[in-house]
């Protein structure tokens, strides 16, 4: 066996349980620090993201690294459902994506991911997508430039600016 | 100055104002007692001729007379104004329009901004403050016409990140999305004139005016708006700064100066005010700009030559202020406008840190006065402000040079007989003269405290109860005066110290100020103010020695030094604060009844204080809003290959080093990449406990 299929066979193994069942109590930490409650749902939304990590290649003792994988698909989840409500457009838009994100996490109510990920009526979607909207972070209105000139200083005795 | 009166004020086309009668008074008298006061000291010296180091007296104490007998001035004229009711010629009496076509900036969208300039501030405090205008505002029903915009110059990540989340928070709970803004600026140039120049540039056309604020400012929404309603009303005036009253602390040094502003400034900002007119001066903060003038004329370039007299203009304020007004512009002092508030340092040597900055910025302006085609009125404000500082160091001197004199004086034999004299001929006595000199001089320094206790006690008597009462409040200026007397010759150690550093090129750099109340450790106090005690000391021992007459004339200075460090340490308690508070002592009416503004940002630094509990740049990565709106808030920008492996290499060494051993620069460069921040966020969730 040559250094490379050691590598490879050493990142490529199923994680085993305790792996798993610690990347599951973290993401479910981080659940209900999104506001989640339901513990049923919590469960099996940890228990979802753990297992679509782990099908990807994790090196089979790094804890942490499944961790980080299972957190990113639950980000990757919360970005397919505000593509769901505002529509596949923002996909392509990083950064309404990330004001969409922002607004959903901070601005909502918190039992809002909870009934979204739920399952959601289409009347609920279009109510959703307008309080998105409305609770979007707009840090700066447009610009209208104007140029400041920096004045011209003259002294006696002393160097005047250019 | 390049400058030219480009614009001619249309307020000066219709409106005669007494200028020139008023300043040649104030002048006058201000000469008159400069050269009474020395026409007294120099008859006492000039008995057997003048010798060099008498002409040295001579010259220091022209220059500081000058400089007393200016403040006395001003400070009598205020009183006269404020006994006679008030200066019919100032701006806040004007009742109508004073021109027809007012000059309005067509392409504004809304009439007025207000900025706030932060750099690493306590976010709790700054947005505590911001809710309480805003809300203040709100309850005029005047919001419509203003937004707010919050200019960060802030470095550090975490501070940052919490500014962020505050403003956010703000805009939910005011339903202002669109109205407040907070923008944090890449790269801090030029400091805080730096800040607001690049915020001119980029959205300065957008509005009329604007209020520029400081972090710790606060103000009431219908100061706000009356300020709005002057500028409309005098569409030749490019400013008009508010006095700020110092409140909210609670230390004793900050509430004697907190009283001392409460019931003096007012004599000072009328008098000003009253000589001064449209000639008047821009203080930085809590006042109103029109901005289009502003973008015009106030442009500032970098002085020539190295820190500290050349490079970045520290204190912008002087200068834009003369810049306006030598393009014609009108700027005044509201005197009469309330509502307006900052606060104070802490503690005495807080106080004295703050100055360190100031005296810089100020002593850089010895090339304005050289200015040329500036008017008299701005070379005079900038020589007030070098001698707000240099006058300590001349005090100094003034003293050191009188022990030295005085000691001179005393190993000198009087000769009875000279000449063709056949009796002896006495040495005359001039201790009548130099009392008189000596009462002038602390007349002058003492009386306008006298002046406001007679205000109140005739004008304002419903405002007695609100000082504690007329026992009290006499009680209080009587131990204020005290204070002043033991800590005016520790600050005149600090300035001094300052000037001559500054002198030496020593330049300040660019640090937040501590504004939270709390009690000096005797360690901190003895490193500071030891070698003050020393110098006391070793002054005593000196003069008790060498001039044991001139001793007791110099006990109050050395006093003040030799007890610098209790004094300093005591007065930093807000527990002797409050217990002055409660027996009533240097009680201000803004303790006595909170204004509604300050009660309103205490009720909002309560309720963040509670939500801000976690703070530092791990806790704000830790939160999966924080790091989404950070993310939403970063330009969106195409990192450069180059760039990408420059945070990849950062990222490692924080993986491995722990982010304790990464400079708060580095992470705020790792942090202002969306994509890399999203992955600190999973790191910091996945870190094992």
């Amino acid at each position: 066996m040559n250094h490379q299929q050691a590598l490879n066979a050493e990142e490529t193994t199923q994680p085993d349980e305790a792996l798993l069942q610690a990347a599951r109590h973290c993401l479910q930490e981080y659940l209900r620090d999104l506001g989640l409650t339901d513990r049923k749902l919590i469960e099996k939304m940890a228990a979802d993201c753990v297992s679509r990590a782990a099908a990807h290649r994790v090196p089979r003792d790094s804890a942490s690294k499944l961790k980080q994988r299972s957190l990113q698909e639950v980000l990757g989840t919360l970005d397919q459902m505000l593509q769901l409500v505002l529509g596949n457009s923002i996909r392509n838009d990083q950064a309404t994506m990330n004001a969409s994100r922002a607004a959903f996490l901070l601005g909502l109510p918190k039992n809002m991911l909870e009934n979204c990920l739920r399952g959601m009526e289409e009347n609920d979607g279009e109510a959703l997508a307008a309080m998105l909207r409305k609770s979007m972070p707009i840090p700066t209105p447009p610009e209208t430039p104007a140029h400041m000139t920096a004045q011209k200083l003259k002294f006696f005795l002393f160097k005047s600016t250019s | 100055m390049m400058v030219k009166k480009k614009h001619m004020s249309v307020t000066e086309k219709t409106c005669h104002r007494p200028h020139s009668a008023r300043r040649w008074i104030f002048i006058s008298l201000v000469s008159l007692t400069t050269v009474t006061s020395l026409a007294m000291i120099a008859s006492a010296f000039q008995a057997n001729g003048l010798t060099p180091p008498e002409l040295l007296l001579l010259a220091l104490y022209t220059l500081l007379i000058l400089w007393v007998s200016t403040s006395f001035w001003t400070a009598t004229m205020g009183f006269f104004v404020l006994m006679k009711g008030g200066d019919p010629s100032s701006i806040a009496a004007t009742a109508s329009v004073r021109a027809t076509t007012p000059d309005v900036n067509p392409v504004a969208k809304v009439k007025t901004v207000i900025v706030m300039p932060v750099y690493n501030e306590d976010p709790t405090r700054v947005f505590a403050g911001l809710r309480a205008i805003w809300q203040s505002l709100c309850e005029t029903g005047q919001q419509d016409d203003f937004e707010l915009f919050v200019l960060s110059d802030t470095r550090n990540p975490g501070i940052w990140m919490e500014e962020e989340k505050n403003w956010y928070r703000m805009c939910q709970d005011f339903d202002a999305h669109g109205k407040i803004f907070y923008r944090n600026r890449e790269k801090n140039i030029a400091r805080k004139s730096g800040n607001i120049e690049e915020f001119c540039s980029r959205w300065g056309s957008r509005y009329e005016y604007m209020i520029v604020l400081d972090a710790d400012s606060l103000m009431e929404g219908q100061t706000l708006a009356e300020m709005v309603r002057l500028m409309d009303m005098n569409p030749g005036v490019a400013l008009i700064q508010t006095p700020p009253l110092p409140v909210n602390h609670h230390s004793l040094f900050a509430r004697i100066l907190q009283f001392a502003s409460s019931l003096y400034a007012d004599i000072f900002t009328a008098g000003s005010s009253w000589w001064q007119l449209s000639d008047s001066n821009y203080w930085g903060h809590n006042a109103i700009i029109r901005i289009q003038p502003f973008i015009r004329h106030c442009g500032l370039p970098k002085l020539p030559g190295n820190e500290p007299f050349g490079g970045e203009i520290l204190s912008h304020d002087f200068v834009e202020a003369a810049l306006l007004r030598e393009a014609g512009w009108e700027v005044w002092l509201a005197y009469q406008l309330k509502g307006s508030y900052e606060e104070l340092p802490p503690t005495l040597i807080d106080y004295a840190k703050r100055d360190r900055r100031w005296c810089q910025g100020n002593l850089q302006h010895l090339r304005m006065i050289f200015s040329r085609n500036i008017s008299g009125m701005s070379r005079l404000h900038f020589m007030m402000g070098i001698m707000s500082y240099l006058s300590s160091p001349l005090w100094l001197f003034f003293l050191i040079v009188t022990g030295v004199e005085a000691y001179v004086q005393s190993q000198t034999m009087p000769v009875y007989f000279f000449g063709n004299n056949i009796f002896p001929v006495w040495p005359e006595s001039y201790t009548v003269e130099m009392t008189t000199v000596l009462m002038v001089t602390l007349g002058m320094l003492f009386l306008p405290k006298f002046w406001a206790l007679v205000l109140l006690f005739t004008r304002k008597r419903p405002a007695i109860h609100q000082y504690g009462g007329s026992l009290r409040v006499i009680a209080s200026v009587i131990l204020e005066s005290l204070f002043s007397i033991l800590t005016a010759p520790i600050l005149m150690l600090y300035q001094t110290n300052f000037v001559l550093s500054i002198l030496l090129r020593r330049s300040v750099g660019w640090s937040t100020q501590n504004r939270d109340d709390h009690r000096l450790r005797f360690r901190e106090a003895a490193w500071e103010h030891g070698g003050h005690t020393l110098l006391g000391l070793l002054a005593a021992a000196g003069t008790y020695y060498f001039v044991p007459s001139f001793f007791w004339w110099f006990t109050p200075v050395l006093l003040g030094l030799i007890m610098a460090i209790p004094t300093s340490m005591l007065s930093s308690s807000a527990y002797l604060g409050q217990l002055t508070k409660k027996a009533g002592i240097f009680l201000t009416p803004e303790e006595h009844q909170k204004p509604g503004v300050i009660a309103l940002m205490e009720k909002h630094e309560r309720l963040l204080n509670k939500e801000n509990s976690a703070s530092g740049v791990y806790a704000a990565v830790l939160q999966p809003g924080a790091c989404a709106l950070h993310a939403a808030m970063l330009p969106q920008r195409t990192l450069r290959k180059r760039q990408r492996h420059q945070l990849n290499a950062l990222l490692y060494q924080l993986i491995e080093e722990g982010p304790e051993n990464i400079s708060a620069a580095d992470k705020r460069l790792l942090i202002g990449s969306p994509e890399i921040l999203i992955h600190l966020h999973t790191l910091a969730w996945s870190r094992d406990p």
